[in-house]
């Protein structure tokens, strides 16, 4: 990254920047610290964003102006809990903001940033060949055929009269017309990595914290299809989609006079995976706690519990897909492996679970052992089952 | 599955007499997005073959896609695998005889088509109908071929035996895997002193110039560059990048094209290789991974063997076959 020459009183006041962040992320880890080996800082990304910006007087949270970059740009701070975790050129109004995927704006908003900190056409394409996003203004991306300077695309964003953002794949395209019929796509690899802020650590970190907070339930959510399928083991299935594999499914499992399956005796496989698509009795999903180990980046993250229905709930809310699976027994333990995979943001989550029978029959409430493993990247895999 | 494809063929084959016409023919034009009127139709003429090829292949009943010798110089040599793995997975035909489609020009000045519709006649009728993306150098020649679905529809359609259990060890690798990349980006020397086993075999490929006046003259018109590889040990690799760590303030280390593959004997070796790409403060380059990594401690697995080696010499893409596997190693 090119950083742009500092004057001795914008040293001073970055390391005043610092000082404050510093104290206030100080304050607001301790906690958290002392209780999960967790400690959250600023992402990395942004305090070197924070860094390079050539600008006097830069708040934790909220908007200042930064005239070596642009004189019409305004520029904005976000922070969580004390935290500065954002740093973004205004470039979309508030309708905008709340309309679309805010963490797609915001990567948007944050790149023009890093654009804005290249000196050059030729650098700032370099940076977008690096990140694989191009920008691309009536056909031709940045740096070719006459699109030669960012702030074409800046007149576009002004004077929008449509927005549109797909997503699904493995590439994002958000589409831009202006009044003048000009058009703008930004075509962003669909990535977690590049999409947030965070590092896989820093994010890692900070979904345990929005776990162990959360307080949003699971919704049931019954199939509405009512097209059954015969399964192996003489039940019917409702579902139909399967992730990566055929028997990774996000199937709900009905008996052959078909009511929804509850036997934990006889299917105790086929009934978790009932709970865990949703589709079971509120009570047998209410009674269960987790005991999780979490596989992350950083080791020193402690087990914790955490009830299912809460876990679910959370994960169901921001936008995840739920694929259930049995990995066969281990001696009388049960082993059922849910994988929730983020459309949008093509990674996954892994909870593998072991259980007893028993376990699911238990009046009382009952913790089961689970494995956790988190933003595992999905969009660079070519082949995951390679032979020769 | 072959039903099907028996009945494709035989439908074609009848039309095709009944109608007196190649039906097997496919015209494709590109609507807009490319100035370059040579490269625009090289791009139609490339596509139109392709398409027509593939066709003509499903009614000849042919195990390899045949391309007339004269059309061979219309695909790259990896574009040419690419159609041959392809095929190899699922026999395909383009559905319609007329396929127009705008032209995505990227910033190397590469082209991309997409859109392109197709029917894998191995898939099931949920996934039969599919598009294809292919990819274009810039003389037009067609360099990749993708379908154009998520990669985990796209493995639905080949990988339908697989078990939970494996899937779930094959994930914990890509977990690693991105754990690793992210302990670069860090610049986590500890983390990475960590994974490596304490006898790990690393190995650097770098490319030199060949002193054109030791080389004989048959060679001398040829290739002028050829990869020369180092083997360092753990502490060595180590210092070097404690080096690299502290002369770049900032190191963004991209994974891509990941490929994981189990030891055929031992359940618990698995050989990945994936594209490399390295950017840095000081420095960039683009190169072949492969990584050796021993799971029989699930908690603490480590890594045994680490290559890199450029992904192009003498202006050509490495040769696939030349890039390090797993069977490259005896363990």
């Amino acid at each position: 990254m090119t950083c742009l020459p500092c004057t001795d009183s914008q040293v001073y006041d970055m390391k005043g920047l610092k000082y404050t962040l510093a104290i206030v992320l100080l304050a607001a880890a301790l906690p958290l610290s002392a209780e999960s080996g967790i400690e959250i800082k600023t992402p990395e990304r942004i305090a070197r964003m924070l860094k390079s910006m050539p600008a006097d007087d830069i708040p934790q949270s909220g908007q200042f102006r930064c005239p070596q970059l642009s004189g019409t740009i305004v520029f904005y701070t976000e922070a969580r809990d004390g935290v500065t975790e954002q740093v973004g050129a205004r470039l979309f109004s508030r309708g905008i903001r709340e309309s679309y995927d805010p963490v797609i704006i915001s990567f948007v908003e944050r790149l023009w940033v890093e654009l804005l900190l290249r000196n050059t056409t030729a650098s700032q394409t370099d940076l977008l060949r690096e990140y694989g996003v191009r920008i691309v203004l009536g056909g031709y991306p940045l740096g070719s055929g006459n699109f030669t300077k960012l702030d074409q695309a800046l007149d576009v964003i002004n004077s929008l009269t449509s927005v549109s953002i797909t997503t699904g794949g493995n590439e994002i395209d958000m589409f831009m017309r202006d009044s003048g019929d000009a058009t703008l796509h930004i075509y962003i690899p669909a990535s977690r990595d590049l999409l947030f802020p965070y590092d896989k650590k820093e994010h890692e970190e900070r979904l345990i914290v929005e776990l162990k907070e959360n307080n949003i339930s699971y919704r049931q959510s019954l199939p509405e299809s009512a097209s059954f399928t015969r399964t192996g083991n003489n039940l019917l299935a409702i579902g139909g989609d399967c992730y990566m594999i055929d028997s990774l499914r996000n199937d709900v499992f009905y008996t052959p006079d078909r009511r929804l399956l509850w036997d934990p005796q006889t299917y105790p496989e086929e009934s978790m995976r009932n709970i865990l698509m949703g589709a079971a009795a509120p009570g047998h999903l209410l009674g269960i706690t987790l005991n999780i180990t979490p596989h992350t980046y950083e080791r020193g993250i402690k087990k914790f519990k955490i009830p299912l229905n809460l876990l679910l709930g959370y994960l169901q809310q921001q936008g995840y897909r739920f694929y259930t699976g049995d990995m066969g027994r281990d001696g009388d333990r049960c082993q059922c492996l849910l994988a929730m995979f983020h459309p949008v943001y093509n990674y996954l989550h892994i909870l593998s679970l072991s259980f007893t029978p028993e376990q699911l029959e238990a009046d009382s409430e009952v913790t089961l052992k689970a494995d956790l493993s988190t933003f595992i990247p999905q969009h660079n895999i070519k082949n995951l089952f390679q032979e020769k | 599955m072959r039903i099907k494809h028996l009945l494709f063929t035989a439908a074609l084959a009848l039309l095709a007499v009944s109608a007196h016409a190649q039906l097997d023919v496919v015209r494709f034009n590109v609507q807009d997005g490319i100035s370059d009127a040579t490269l625009k139709a090289n791009i139609e003429k490339s596509t139109s073959t392709l398409l027509s090829a593939l066709n003509a292949t499903v009614i000849s009943g042919k195990s390899k896609v045949k391309i007339e010798k004269a059309d061979e110089t219309l695909f790259t040599k990896d574009g040419r695998t690419c159609l041959d793995e392809m095929w190899a997975s699922s026999a395909m035909m383009c559905p319609v005889s007329q396929v127009t489609e705008k032209g995505i020009t990227m910033q190397n000045g590469t082209v991309q088509v997409r859109n392109v519709p197709i029917t894998l006649l191995a898939a099931d009728d949920d996934n039969c109908e599919q598009e294809l993306v292919i990819c274009f150098n810039q003389q037009g020649q067609i360099d990749n071929i993708m379908i154009a679905l998520e990669e985990h529809r796209y493995l639905d359609v080949i990988n339908a035996q697989i078990s939970v259990k494996d899937f779930h060890r094959r994930q914990a690798i890509i977990d690693f895997v991105e754990n690793f990349r992210t302990a670069y980006n860090r610049k986590d020397i500890d983390y990475i002193n960590n994974v490596f086993s304490d006898n790990a075999l690393i190995i650097t490929g770098k490319v030199v110039k060949i002193d054109k006046k030791k080389q004989d003259l048959t060679s001398k018109s040829l290739n002028n560059e050829q990869i020369q590889y180092q083997k360092s040990t753990k502490e060595e690799y180590i210092n070097n990048l404690k080096k690299c760590f502290k002369n770049n303030s900032y190191i963004n280390l991209v994974f891509d094209e990941i490929e994981v593959m189990r030891h055929p004997k031992r359940d618990d070796i698995f050989g990945v290789t994936l594209k490399q790409h390295w950017n840095s403060s000081n420095y960039s380059d683009v190169g072949y991974l492969f990584l050796m990594i021993n799971f029989e401690d699930e908690m603490n697995p480590c890594i045994q063997v680490r290559t890199w080696q450029p992904d192009k010499y003498n202006g050509k893409p490495l040769p696939r076959e030349e890039v390090f596997s797993l069977d490259m190693f005896s363990i």
